[in-house]
């Protein structure tokens, strides 16, 4: 297992993240590779959202450092909460966070917002990025409903708008706050095959969270496992209930 | 290679903060309960309410009313031109209010602009808010004459009071979630504005304009008392000549036009689709 040694794109050392006097996330400390496609895995209050949100900049860990490769170094130190242009990480999130009100497409396209002035986007997208939406909204499905707003899709389709939205920004490395959860089990194999193939055959660095342990042994290569806030175990998916059932029930933790 | 390392112990239970915590609530509510209480015996002793001196009125307010019918019809004409200067009054008022509104109310909103430009912008609306709208006609009578235009000056300031306070406690309040995600993908302030912050927002922001418009034709037959243009200044004439009778002719069309107002504000609003929220926050 992870038999790479080219530097990691992410090193995250002794996070720690306090939300008044509970400690959401506990010394956690772990990095990812290029190419990796690692799952977040543990309870719900485990940290798990906690952990992506610092990952994506919404959270300022209370200590510990989130160390990104030299694709986005600087940019990452700088004060500014959100990405750079340059810096190529890409966010989905558990409860899609579209703008309800606009478009499947228009939604896509805010991806591309970091790569025109205030100015340009005032007037509207370049059909040629309108033609580029268009084929993204294509591949997860929803070409016949770009036009629709997205407060008229549906949860699963809503969580495709938001692949697609993440994909547009070309990104290295993905971040993905349960890609699947509010999937029905088909369109969440289709979105998991998805980012699957992006990874294998783009080299995608795929970081997620996931719930499905079945899931995670499918498709993801690594498992970082929390429990209260603490990393418990961090290998290979199909070791995880072997490894986890020796010491504690495996109910537990999941 | 895979690392074991589960804690056996829990996080200290936090249910005995949380009963502290109720245990002052209930507090706090005690004492807004009382102050309010006390609120309203100011209130009360402030109006000398006296129910004798209600009872008495009674003779005055029946003759008032019975010498109003019946209306006197020969006034119609003056009655509907002066209405319709009072509805374009309020309609240019309100547009140019809103078009005034909009981006102070940018720059009031907390989450769209720095500390220091959102305390300008809301001094600046409370100041023109604390001045009546009547105030207004004066100031405006007095600087550009008698007349509409004066109106429609004083409606636009007036508006602009509240629709800015609407405009920027709409954008405040929106779900935040959305223009998070905007950020995490590189876009800049204004565009997060643009593409997470409008969309959400132009449903309620077309609801406050549509409720200030119903509200300024009423605003603006005011205005006319102090020659500021409309309907209001035969209000006054009349009032003052005795003729119930033609006021009461005015006060018939006017009823006409706020419920025709009411039904349209109430078809518009039924019709601005509000987007479903999609999420609470994670």
């Amino acid at each position: 297992m992870n038999v790479t040694h080219s530097e990691p794109v992410l090193a995250v050392t002794g996070l720690n993240v306090n939300r008044g006097a509970y400690r959401a996330v506990r010394d956690v400390s772990f990095s990812v590779r290029p190419g990796e496609f690692v799952a977040l895995m543990g309870r719900s209050g485990a940290g798990k959202t906690t952990v992506m949100h610092s990952l994506a900049g919404l959270l300022t860990p209370s200590s510990g450092n989130v160390h990104w490769s030299h694709l986005c170094r600087e940019a990452c130190c700088t004060d500014r909460p959100g990405p750079r242009p340059d810096q190529r990480r890409a966010v989905m999130f558990q409860h899609y966070r579209l703008v309800p009100q606009l478009s499947a497409l228009t939604n896509v396209l805010c991806g591309r917002l970091q790569h025109y002035s205030w100015w340009q986007t005032l007037r509207g997208f370049p059909a040629a990025e309108r033609a580029e939406a268009a084929r993204w909204l294509a591949q997860v499905g929803l070409g016949e409903r770009a036009d629709l707003p997205v407060h008229h899709l549906s949860g699963g389709e809503q969580q495709r708008v938001g692949v697609a939205r993440a994909l547009i920004q070309q990104p290295t490395i993905l971040l993905a706050d349960e890609p699947v959860a509010s999937l029905d089990a088909e369109t969440a194999n289709e979105v998991m095959r998805l980012l699957q193939q992006l990874n294998q055959e783009q080299g995608l660095t795929v970081f997620c969270v996931l719930h499905d342990l079945e899931m995670a042994e499918r498709f993801v290569n690594r498992v970082l496992l929390l429990d209260q806030g603490r990393l418990v175990y961090d290998g290979p998916a199909g070791d995880l209930q072997e490894t986890v059932r020796g010491k504690l029930q495996w109910q537990t933790l999941l | 290679m895979a690392d074991i390392a589960v804690s056996a112990s829990r996080q200290p239970d936090p249910g005995r903060a949380a009963a502290a915590h109720a245990g002052g609530r209930k507090l706090w509510y005690a004492g807004l309960a009382m102050l309010i209480g006390l609120l309203y015996v100011w209130a009360w002793r402030g109006m000398e309410f006296d129910l004798g001196r209600l009872a008495r009125s009674f003779p005055h307010a029946w003759d008032f009313v019975t010498r109003m019918v019946p209306p006197d019809w020969s006034v119609s004409g003056t009655a509907v031109t002066a209405l319709a200067e009072t509805i374009q009054m309020a309609l240019l008022g309100t547009t140019f209010g809103a078009l005034i509104s909009f981006p102070l109310a940018v720059m009031a909103a907390r989450n769209l602009s720095p500390r220091w430009l959102t305390v300008v912008a809301r001094g600046l609306l409370n100041l023109i808010r604390t001045v009546p709208s009547v105030v207004w006609g004066l100031f405006f009578v007095a600087a550009v004459g008698l007349g509409p235009f004066a109106g429609v000056l004083a409606l636009s300031l007036y508006t602009v009071g509240y629709l800015g306070k609407f405009y920027f406690e709409t954008f405040e309040s929106m779900d935040n979630t959305a223009a998070e995600a905007l950020r995490t993908t590189g876009a800049s302030q204004p565009q997060i504005f643009q593409y997470a912050v409008l969309p959400q927002s132009l449903p309620l922001l077309a609801n406050y304009t549509i409720f200030i418009l119903e509200y300024s034709i009423r605003a603006a037959t005011i205005l006319g008392v102090v020659g500021a243009g409309g309907v209001g200044y035969y209000f006054q004439v009349y009032l003052r000549n005795f003729d119930y009778q033609k006021a009461a002719t005015l006060l018939v069309y006017l009823l006409v036009v706020v419920i025709a107002m009411d039904w349209f504000s109430g078809w518009v609003r039924k019709h601005l689709t509000i987007g479903a929220t999609t999420e609470g926050r994670s």
